[in-house]
């Protein structure tokens, strides 16, 4: 017998006919094959299994809906969820007011108002505002106010 | 599972048997010991067994279309069993693998060698290894040896043909081959 008939006898666990006992004396590989099978059969003869309440057909059948029921609610939490990122990420924004420029057309002005004050040369009335501080000075008008309560002298007559 | 358990629930063996709600009903709870016992005998644990024969009665229900012969209720439940108890076991080992990653893989005391295994420790060390093996070769090794069922019987569980089977229960064999002497834990 050939070792892969053998196997087959081995394998279906029925008595060995002569042609494969012969053939397991003179084969290493069938013959610890042939002991783990045996090993097995009694090992597994025994295996003693405890008793155990029997599952019924109904409560098998409640507790695949039960499982559907939050399969579905999960698929369908899912769904939502996908459908307002969707929905967030698609819908038309509200339109932007257009950009106002005007503040950059009045800056120029602005800077040279601010770079007039900074730069003019101080004049003798512009320490007038030293008591309120050196910003006082720097911030003070460029016409000097006190011209208009300058007295008006009289011309000297010839 | 033996075509037995049918006769001695008196159901008369008949195509329209499992066709009524209330025949296939009938036809189920004839088996479920009988598959109650097959999956503790691939979980080893009560609770998993129930909840691998609870799946597998709700699958049978809902395919019971597919069950043209009350007499062949039987295998047909037992390839659906044996269906879910692969899954289950491919996941383990996945879990397994997963855990073993992570260094928390549970381990094993080794006992000294002419150490006397009593029975219950062989059982528990044999069903580690055959849970060690790939989840088919696993199921073939537990229909074969701890189910009793010829090699036909095993490849028609796997869904299989009857070589692939053997390949399956040899290639498994030669993993789970004994050391000389008692079992030992591995």
């Amino acid at each position: 017998m050939r070792c892969r008939d053998v196997e087959r006898e081995i394998l279906e666990g029925a008595a060995l006919p002569e042609a494969a006992v012969e053939h397991l004396a003179g084969c290493a590989a069938c013959r610890t094959l042939n002991d783990a099978h045996r090993a097995m059969q009694a090992l597994a003869g025994t295996q003693r299994h405890p008793s155990l309440p029997v599952p019924d057909l109904a409560s098998a059948l409640a507790r695949r809906r039960r499982t559907q029921v939050k399969l579905w609610a999960a698929m369908g939490a899912a769904t939502a969820a996908v459908a307002l990122a969707a929905w967030v990420v698609t819908s038309p924004r509200p339109a932007q007011p257009a950009e106002d420029d005007s503040a950059w057309q009045t800056l120029p002005p602005l800077l040279a108002f601010v770079d007039g004050m900074l730069e003019r040369e101080l004049g003798p009335t512009d320490f007038a505002y030293r008591p309120f501080g050196e910003l006082a000075v720097w911030l003070a008008p460029t016409e000097d106010p006190l011209d208009e309560f300058t007295p008006t002298l009289p011309e000297e007559e010839p | 599972v033996s075509d037995a358990g049918v006769d001695r629930a008196g159901i008369h063996p008949g195509a329209e048997v499992a066709q009524t709600a209330s025949g296939f009903e009938v036809v189920l709870e004839a088996w479920a010991p009988a598959l109650l016992r097959l999956a503790w005998r691939f979980t080893r644990d009560g609770e998993e067994a129930r909840d691998l024969v609870q799946h597998a009665l709700a699958d049978a229900w809902e395919r019971r279309q597919g069950l043209r012969d009350a007499q062949a209720a039987g295998p047909w439940l037992r390839r659906i069993l044996v269906n879910r108890a692969v899954n289950l076991h491919r996941r383990r080992r996945v879990w397994r693998s997963v855990q073993s990653l992570w260094g928390a893989e549970e381990t094993m005391t080794q006992p000294a060698p002419d150490a006397q295994l009593d029975q219950a420790r062989q059982a528990r060390a044999l069903h580690q290894a055959v849970a060690a093996l790939p989840a088919r070769q696993a199921a073939a090794i537990t229909l074969r040896y701890f189910e009793g069922l010829p090699v036909a019987e095993v490849a028609h569980a796997l869904g299989v043909d009857v070589g692939t089977a053997r390949v399956h229960l040899y290639r498994a064999l030669k993993k789970l081959r004994p050391p000389p002497g008692p079992w030992e834990e591995r």
